[in-house]
């Protein structure tokens, strides 16, 4: 018997997940709208944020939320390096950057995941802060307290780069290269360092989507590919390009998987979300919530 | 009758492209195209040759109802197309270009053949010499010509040529000219051209159309529209006082 | 040396390296180097097939696994509950992928760019978990299907395989090169360069990339019906590998995948490398060898994005024009 309890705890379970996969496909869309390179090596670079955080709570026993001061500007640095050593000198040398980009990318990815086994170890690791046994009620239902924190983070890194790129004259350098990169250059528009930015706010996030993941879940190097699946499925599902559609992307997908366990083995939510990815795809080839 | 258009509605979202146009080409004409920038010429060229479909109205090709066809059966029923914002396939040499037209717009054909045709061609419009370079390397006004030698190569009865002579200077718009008068005269196509440069109208077309808004505001030989008041207003005013 | 000369040359070495390569197991050699022949092989047949509809028309399919697991479960199944040959039955196996392909492919080939490559990443996933989920009975579920061994020694047995994915990697490659330099291959190129403008001087795109991507599944989905049996074993997590799918990938774009020599060159580096990193440094750890896979793929595509044969290529053509500057010198 299914009760409201049990879909209740689906629906905020979905949109906490949701958020959190929304942070994280956010960076994802933002690089391949300015540069049309598809980060294969995306949800490795959020692995990255993810073990920084367990590794200065193990290490110097600094709480996840000021983590985020060490993780931001790290990964920051991480993108700015990723644009200026391996995406432009490659792109120089091609015009069709984004099958070369996968290639470079997938290496990326390879690197980072056996780099964090040979660091971690290939063993679960589950991050044991101080919030970790506390839950809160929300009415009959009792919400671990990591959960709501990492729904605030996501939210929050989710409207400031809403406002980011809404709102200031970077941000919409930054729209205006992805819509029409030789028209941003001829307006005068420093697209080399506006992309530079965005390869650093694309990583950045990641970082922070990282350190909601672990708030919530255990993560082994390995992980990132399941992540990145998910990173499609949303950035797809609400287009390539905007942080609204990426935001309601990341919920349907995060509504669906929770929800779906209560209703369906588990095995077949990701069915239903493939197939409902096709179907979205085929509906509307550019994603849900482009133009 | 080459090619008709009848009563043609084309709309993207609330806009009103081509509003009810009609509109008739002769076997060996060469007819133009004009009107101000935004009323339409492409949008027309794009529904012709089957890139956008009609929301109204139907289009014949010598008298077969192509409206509902797709770009590829158009293409092989004898119509070619050049683009305004020139498409040659960058990463293939200027011969597998052309021999692509003839491969698969005029039907049949091995390869070695049509190697062969698409070399008559390429001297036909005047870049023989360059049959092996990559087309991404080429220059503009060659861009241009093997966009031509392609549209040729697939053996059209009409060709839609869109603005071959932008970006050209003097001496190219006269060899220009020329090439289109000997695709006329030598092959036997007719021509429906849109074109920013007046005076290459002027000299090559017998008649010219005006759109704008998607309209047709006149038509008639270039002198007869060039005095017309109301296309004088709405676009060729300046443009003709200049000359 | 004269050209003639030159092109004779050309198409001897390959077949010279062809029969060596057929003959090398009558040399008795160590079993470990068929082994690497035979996984070399499949990976030069499989991403040959995948070039076809990968790399000349541009459609960058993510999910050719589907197609290799659904020839492997056809061999297995057949083999196990009516005793038919794998040797023939990968043929059925390679069309059943092929009608899937027919299926899938009308839609998803509508999609353009990365919008194909991920709904097809997405395919490639689906299509496990279907299986995984159909009744025991039928495909084993969770704990895979087991084969019957072929019923010689090892070696006799390491070496039928050999030469079986040699020849599968030659016929795929023939067929690659034929895509290529025919007419159907000219359009697949057209459609890679510019779609609508294809269309607009006769190109019918859609057949011309359905047909790619059938044959492409059909020889794909054969290959997998015969490497079901060379493992003897199918499970999903096996033959359905994401992994596989993104590697023939990674193969072509790095050899260069608008060539047909691309895919060839692309998984005969890569394998080597692999092997190489796993065997000749044996207390290399496992995860450090992986890391130095992924540098060498980062900094072979940095150097030659557009693949190694293209950047070849270009050395080779700057060489012969200096080359012939210094002749007019003299």
């Amino acid at each position: 018997m299914l009760s409201w309890y049990e879909i209740a705890h689906g629906l905020i379970g979905g949109i906490f997940v949701g958020a959190a996969y929304a942070l994280l496909s956010a960076g994802f869309s933002l690089t391949w709208g300015v540069t049309r390179v598809i980060n294969l090596a995306h949800a490795a670079f959020a692995l990255l944020g993810s073990y920084i955080t367990l590794t200065l709570l193990e290490m110097a026993g600094i709480d996840p939320l000021v983590s985020i001061v060490f993780i931001v500007p790290l990964l920051f640095l991480l993108g700015l390096g990723l644009h200026y050593f391996l995406i432009k000198p490659t792109a120089k040398r091609t015009r069709d950057i984004t099958g070369a980009s996968m290639v470079l990318c997938f290496g990326l990815y390879i690197i980072i995941e056996n780099l964090l086994v040979i660091m971690f170890k290939s063993d679960d690791r589950v991050l044991h802060s101080r919030y970790s046994d506390i839950s809160l009620a929300i009415g009959p239902i009792s919400v671990a307290l990591t959960s709501i924190i990492s729904l605030a983070i996501a939210a929050v890194s989710l409207v400031i780069i809403y406002f980011f790129l809404n709102r200031t004259y970077t941000g919409k350098a930054v729209r205006a290269v992805w819509q029409d990169r030789e028209g941003a250059m001829l307006s005068g528009i420093n697209v080399e360092g506006v992309t530079a930015i965005t390869y650093g706010l694309s990583l950045a996030t990641a970082g922070v989507a990282g350190l909601c993941l672990v708030l919530m879940y255990s993560v082994t190097p390995f992980i990132g590919f399941s992540w990145l699946v998910f990173v499609f499925l949303v950035a797809i599902m609400g287009g390539l390009g905007s942080i609204l559609g990426v935001t309601v992307g990341g919920l349907i997908v995060g509504l669906i998987v929770s929800l779906g366990s209560v209703f369906i083995p588990l095995a077949y939510i990701n069915l239903v979300l493939f197939v409902l990815l096709i179907i979205v795809l085929l509906i509307k080839p550019s994603g849900l919530f482009r133009r | 009758m080459m090619l008709e258009g009848r009563n043609v509605t084309k709309r993207f979202g609330g806009l009103l492209a081509l509003s009810d146009l009609s509109f008739q080409v002769e076997k060996n004409e060469i007819v133009g195209l004009i009107g101000p920038n935004g009323s339409g010429k492409t949008t027309l060229f794009n529904t012709i040759s089957g890139l956008y479909k009609p929301d109204a109205g139907r289009l014949f090709l010598k008298g077969v109802d192509i409206t509902r066809k797709k770009p590829f059966q158009i293409a092989r029923m004898g119509l070619g197309r050049t683009f305004q914002i020139v498409q040659p396939f960058e990463e293939m040499t200027v011969l597998e270009n052309v021999a692509i037209g003839d491969l698969y717009g005029s039907g049949e054909g091995s390869i070695m053949k049509s190697r062969d045709k698409a070399l008559e061609i390429l001297e036909f419009v005047g870049m023989k010499q360059k049959p092996s370079m990559l087309a991404a390397d080429l220059t503009l006004p060659d861009r241009k010509r093997l966009e031509v030698a392609r549209a040729l190569a697939t053996n059209p009865d009409i060709i839609l040529l869109d603005e071959v002579f932008a970006g050209l200077n003097e001496t190219e718009i006269n060899e220009s000219i020329a090439l289109i008068f000997k695709i006329r005269d030598n092959k036997g196509i007719t021509i429906f051209m849109v074109e920013h440069v007046l005076s290459a109208i002027m000299k090559t077309c017998s008649r010219v159309i005006v759109l704008d808004y998607g309209q047709k505001l006149a038509e008639g030989t270039p002198q007869e529209v060039s005095r017309n008041p109301r296309v004088i207003e709405a676009y060729l005013g300046g443009a003709v006082c200049s000359k | 040396m004269n050209k003639k000369n030159l092109n004779i040359l050309k198409t001897a070495i390959p077949w010279a390296v062809i029969l060596l390569l057929f003959v090398f197991p009558f040399f008795k050699p160590d079993i470990f180097f068929l082994s690497v022949g035979v996984i070399l092989f499949m990976y030069i047949a499989l991403s040959s097939s995948w070039n076809i509809i990968g790399g000349y028309s541009g459609y960058m399919s993510f999910g050719h696994g589907a197609f290799f697991g659904i020839g492997a479960y056809t061999v297995a199944l057949l083999l196990i509950e009516f005793g038919y040959s794998p040797f023939i039955t990968c043929v059925l196996g390679g069309l059943l992928a092929a009608v899937f392909a027919l299926i899938v492919g009308y839609p998803v080939l509508r999609l353009k760019g990365p919008y194909f490559s991920l709904a097809t990443l997405c395919l490639g996933l689906a299509v496990p978990v279907v299986v995984i989920n159909m009744p025991n009975e039928l495909t084993g579920g969770a704990t895979g299907l087991f084969m019957p061994l072929l019923p010689v020694d090892i070696f006799v047995n390491r070496t039928i395989f050999y030469e079986i994915m040699l020849a599968l990697a030659v016929i795929a490659t023939l067929i690659s090169r034929w895509a290529l330099q025919s007419k159907f291959g000219l359009g697949l190129n057209a459609i890679r360069e510019n779609e609508s403008t294809a269309e607009t001087i006769g190109v019918d795109s859609t057949r011309l990339k359905i047909t790619a991507f059938v044959l492409s599944a059909f020889l794909v989905g054969v290959i997998g019906g015969i490497f079901a049996y060379y493992r003897t074993y199918v499970h999903t997590t096996t033959v359905f590998d994401v992994n596989l799918s993104i590697m023939i990938v990674v193969m072509a774009l790095l050899g260069g995948a608008a060539t047909w020599q691309g895919p060839v060159l692309g998984a005969t580096i890569l394998i080597i490398i692999d092997q190489i990193l796993i065997s000749a440094f044996p207390g290399l750890p496992a995860e450090l060898s992986r890391l130095i896979y992924g540098l060498i793929l980062v900094l072979v595509i940095m150097f030659m994005p557009k693949g190694i044969i293209h950047f070849v290529n270009v050395w080779l053509r700057s060489r012969a024009s200096a080359a012939g500057a210094e002749e007019v010198q003299k």
